[in-house]
């Protein structure tokens, strides 16, 4: 068995998932899930040009750490690398990846759903939302 | 002593500061920093945020302590 490994990286770069996928998932796994959460054209009624991530990297690893520590209790899970990215994205661009790898596929399922949920309550990343008339960083006036 | 602050996202646009440093005295609380913030940033006033001390949530009444940095972290919305 490999020790457990878990990370947060952030990118300034495309998310290229094959080598993700390639890095988490080891012998003992019959399970490997990903997740993209994709920049969408429209939000909150509007036409959306596009998004700035910003992020406070040294804390976020630290509560991702404490996700991770998380899903490990309840699910088991010891295998997993979370991509986050910063700065501009446009219309279509993956602008987070969670992948994770389990030996059986239920505790996957299960553990990267928490994963994503959790850190976009946590997590200290911040996404502004550019229209045609204006933009707005999302949560402030809510 | 010295707590160096952080603000992001809106906040930053709001105050035009990402980063400044505080003098406190001795046996501060975050609320002691928060009400220096507020006293120079009176934009801070209408703002939604949480404090983080050295990477870890706090609220107003945590000591300062030996922490070194304080972080105004506004609602957050990645993923």
């Amino acid at each position: 068995m490999l020790a457990a490994r878990f990370e947060l990286r952030f990118s300034t770069a495309p998310i290229a998932l094959d080598p993700l996928v390639a890095e988490v998932r080891s012998d003992g796994d019959g399970a490997v899930l990903s997740f993209l959460g994709v920049v969408r054209d429209h939000a909150r009624g509007k036409r959306v040009l596009h998004l700035d991530y910003e992020a406070y990297p040294p804390m976020a690893e630290v509560q991702m750490n404490l996700l991770f520590e998380e899903a490990r209790e309840r699910f088991g899970l010891e295998r997993a690398l979370v991509v986050h990215r910063t700065g501009r994205l446009l219309i279509g661009e993956a602008s987070v990846a969670i992948v994770v790898a389990t030996p059986h596929r239920a505790a996957a399922f299960d553990a990267c759903r928490h994963l994503i949920d959790r850190l976009k309550e946590t997590v200290p990343i911040w996404k502004k939302e550019t229209y045609e008339d204006g933009s707005a960083w999302i949560g402030e006036r809510s | 002593m010295k707590l160096v602050v952080l603000l992001f996202a809106g906040l930053r646009e709001a105050t035009g500061e990402s980063r400044l440093e505080l003098e406190l005295c001795d046996g501060a609380t975050v609320a002691d920093a928060q009400a220096e913030l507020l006293r120079r940033f009176p934009a801070l006033r209408e703002r939604r945020y949480a404090f983080a001390l050295d990477h870890h949530y706090a609220t107003g009444s945590t000591a300062v302590g030996s922490a070194r940095e304080l972080a105004l972290i506004p609602p957050v919305s990645g993923g």
